[in-house]
């Protein structure tokens, strides 16, 4: 009897296939490194990809990002694999089945990686792109509890208790994390400015962001004086809400734009960017510690300040513009860099920094700025001057215009060194006079003058108007403060834009129109600007 | 119990833990424990109502020199004895006290294992048959058994992950070559070496790798098997000789 080799051969194949005639070696046992490098990259790429598509980050940092992460996440990995092991020890020498222990170590690996991607979301509000993230480091999470649970059970020969993972968690990981990235998060285009037709400008408006200026410290300065100070007080005021959580960037936006940091996506005041790349991703403080670990130490992954690139909706002041209104803008967050349309804008950059470069100021301002940085006054009052400077030259100039402008001196005086109370409100005093002066400057040249202001330090935060109703103090949310402007220029709201009931002249079922997607920048503020913008920001305690 | 036979297993046992450094003394126990419950499996098996064996071990069946009755009941006495006194045998061969429960657990499941094998084999007879159905019922028979036995003693000397799975793989092939070469033996060898009748698969029509391969066929199987055991044991390098030697032991009975 002797067997065709054909048949042979046949059975050694069906034999292959059920795991004999191979040496362990080969039929895909993997060794502890590689498992541990292949682990500790996919923690990597998912905390990055949470991280990245919850801050609003360029999904082309994401590769970089992972890799920067990878050796440290491996670190991290490393040691919870020995910690874990020698817990697990632990619990058998007291007593627990191996099966406990097992059970428990892949619930704490689970718990473990939940926290480190949760923790990458900076515990904010993430886009949806945020939430696929979140879920795909869910998925991760559970994968990782049934891996280590094997894992632990196979170290301890016991392979038999547990089923070999299928492909699934692995496959759910990545499809989120596609998703995540396929989100389309741009938005509209950045088209070039173009001029809105059959839109009249008609009245003198300015709107004053007043930063550090609650309810309470106004009326308190309005009884020690008076004047343009009391005329701002005596404004009907409507109490702004939901907004104390927000950066301040984040919620002038809101009240610029109508629409809220979703819809606008200027949530971040300062991004992590790897290894010299043009955009990075802001990452919540464990995430960078993740992510960027050793290498923001060793300055390869720098912290910097992150432009307003990433908005997705016209300003109120962009949407006059298109109407036809001369437009001045002063030190309002978020308008580094200036946007190319027809007005002239003083950023944050320029106002805070003295920044006289194209990405900071239109040319126009640009001596306004250099006059107001050559005075002797300390840096807060100094500001609140130039946003006086920039009003005065503003309301200088005759027929309809809309003038926007912040005021944060005050703020940046609270953020100073810790001082009493009272040596605050002395150092404040100066900048509610000045404030005082440009509104009654404003009011002489036949503004309508609307203000916000924004109690950083504690206090009620309000939107002032002449045209508001004076009975009572409505409360209304900051992205309703853009239509009210519009309402003010007697200008359509835009499709997105809603008005809290009862408040204003609300105008139910009137026109709406598309004031399209915002300008582009005029010039890309270059690595040095945002290293310097975020030094100035953490020293005025924007940033941590 | 004593007229000996190849007592593979409890050999297997005690040559893995050799590799690993665990004393011999230490795993007798558990070592015998092992052959129990394969003694056990043989009484069963040459049953009238199982395979009907008139020799085992060079001598009469249990069942043919006492009764059908007693030689049940002594398998089940030898199972008894054997998972009673297993737990305490792991504890004095120095297996952590955390797994002497859990292993315990898999010589009761080996059991269960066993059982299916037999049942698996008892319908083998007369039934056309595939080469998953053979190697489904040699790897329940047979290579469970010797996966168990080697882990056990490799345990025992405290082997680490990657060692236990080299270990399993080679008890794995070394399993299904031994059932391969004992199909072989069937058909060329004389009972007075083997110590069974000779042609009994052939005369219940069961079919085995001889049927599909061949003597030839079945010979060159068996012999990569235990070429691909031999492999497996690389990785442990010089340490492993004694499995090794039980390899060439195996590979005599060709």
């Amino acid at each position: 009897m002797s067997a065709p080799s054909s048949e042979l051969a046949r059975v050694r194949e069906i034999l292959r296939a059920r795991g004999y005639l191979a040496p362990p070696g080969s039929s895909g046992t993997r060794g502890f490194w590689p498992r541990l490098a292949g682990w500790s990259l996919l923690l990597a790429a998912t905390c990055t990809l949470v991280a990245v598509s919850a801050g609003g980050g360029a999904a082309a940092s994401l590769l970089l990002f992972t890799l920067a992460a990878w050796p440290t996440v491996a670190v991290l990995v490393f040691l919870a694999t020995r910690l874990g092991t020698a817990a697990a020890a632990r619990l058998l020498a007291w007593g627990a089945r191996p099966e406990q222990a097992a059970l428990a170590m892949g619930a704490l690996a689970a718990v473990g990686v939940a926290l480190a991607v949760a923790g990458c979301t900076g515990g904010g509000d993430p886009r949806p792109p945020g939430w696929l993230g979140l879920g795909a480091g869910l998925l991760l999470a559970l994968h990782v509890f049934r891996a280590s649970r094997r894992e632990l059970l196979t170290t301890l020969h016991l392979e038999e208790h547990c089923r070999t993972p299928g492909p699934w968690g692995a496959a759910a990981v990545v499809v989120a994390g596609a998703l995540a990235l396929a989100w389309p998060s741009s938005g509209k285009p950045q088209l070039p400015w173009a001029p809105l037709s059959g839109l009249v400008p008609k009245t003198r408006v300015a709107v004053l962001a007043v930063d550090g200026l609650s309810r309470e410290e106004l009326a308190a300065g309005a009884h020690l004086l008076g004047g343009g100070v009391e005329v701002l007080a005596r404004l009907p005021w409507a109490r702004v809400e939901g907004a104390d959580r927000q950066l301040p960037a984040e919620f002038w936006t809101t009240v610029a734009c109508g629409a809220g940091p979703r819809e606008h996506g200027v949530a971040v005041m300062e991004e992590t960017r790897p290894f010299g790349l043009p955009y990075g991703a802001a990452l919540a403080p464990w995430g960078r510690v993740l992510l960027a670990g050793p290498w923001q130490w060793v300055g390869l992954m720098p912290r910097l300040a992150k432009p307003s690139l990433q908005r997705r909706l016209p300003t109120f002041w962009e949407m006059a513009s298109r109407a036809g209104y001369p437009v001045t803008v002063g030190g309002w967050w978020g308008t580094w860099p200036v946007r190319l349309f027809a007005g002239q804008v003083v950023s944050e950059r320029a106002m805070l920094a003295g920044a006289t470069t194209q990405d900071a100021v239109s040319p126009p301002l640009a001596s306004l700025v250099e006059e107001s940085f050559a005075r002797p006054e300390p840096l807060p009052l100094r500001v609140t001057l130039l946003g006086e400077a920039i009003a005065k030259r503003a309301a200088r100039r005759p027929g309809p215009q809309l003038l926007a402008v912040a005021f944060p001196g005050l703020d940046l005086e609270a953020r100073g060194a810790a001082q009493p109370p009272l040596a605050l409100a002395a150092r404040q005093l100066p900048h509610l006079a000045i404030l005082g002066r440009v509104v009654e400057g404003l009011l002489e040249g036949g503004f309508q003058v609307l203000v916000v202001g924004a109690g950083w330090q504690g206090g009620t935060w309000f939107f002032a108007s002449s045209k508001l109703a004076a009975a009572a103090n409505p409360t209304l949310p900051p992205e309703t403060v853009a239509p009210l402007v519009l309402a003010a220029l007697e200008l359509p709201a835009a499709p997105y834009h809603r008005f809290p009931p009862g408040v204003g002249n609300a105008p139910l079922g009137a026109p709406r129109t598309d004031y399209g997607p915002p300008p582009p920048p005029a010039s890309l503020p270059d690595r040095e600007a945002a290293r310097l913008q975020r030094e100035l920001l953490e020293s005025l305690g924007y940033v941590q | 119990m004593f007229p000996g036979g190849k007592r593979l297993r409890p050999r297997l046992m005690l040559l893995a833990g050799q590799v690993f450094g665990a004393s011999p003394q230490a795993l007798s126990p558990a070592a015998a424990c092992l052959e129990l419950v394969h003694c056990a499996s043989l009484v069963l098996d040459d049953l009238p109502c199982m395979d009907d064996a008139p020799l085992r071990r060079g001598q009469p069946a249990l069942h043919l020199r006492f009764s059908q009755a007693t030689a049940i009941l002594a398998a089940f006495a030898l199972l008894a004895k054997a998972l009673a006194a297993f737990p305490q045998a792991l504890a004095r061969a120095g297996v952590p006290p955390a797994f002497c429960e859990l292993w315990s657990v898999r010589l009761a499941q080996l059991v269960e294992t066993l059982c299916r094998g037999q049942q698996g084999d008892l319908g083998l007879a007369g039934s056309a048959v595939t080469v998953e159905q053979l190697e489904e019922v040699h790897a329940a028979k047979t290579g469970a058994f010797f996966e168990l036995a080697a882990q056990l003693g490799a345990l025992a000397g405290g082997a680490g992950r990657e060692a236990m799975a080299c270990v399993a793989a080679f008890a794995r092939n070394a399993g299904l070559a031994y059932q391969v070469i004992d199909d072989v033996r069937d058909v060329v060898c004389d009972p007075a070496g083997s110590g069974k009748p000779q042609g009994q698969d052939a005369r219940a029509g069961k079919p085995t790798f001889v049927t599909v391969l061949g003597v030839a066929g079945a010979r060159q199987l068996a012999l990569e098997l235990l070429a691909t055991a031999e492999a497996s044991l690389a990785p442990l390098g010089a340490a492993a000789r004694p499995l090794a030697e039980f390899l060439d032991h195996v590979r005599t009975l060709l």
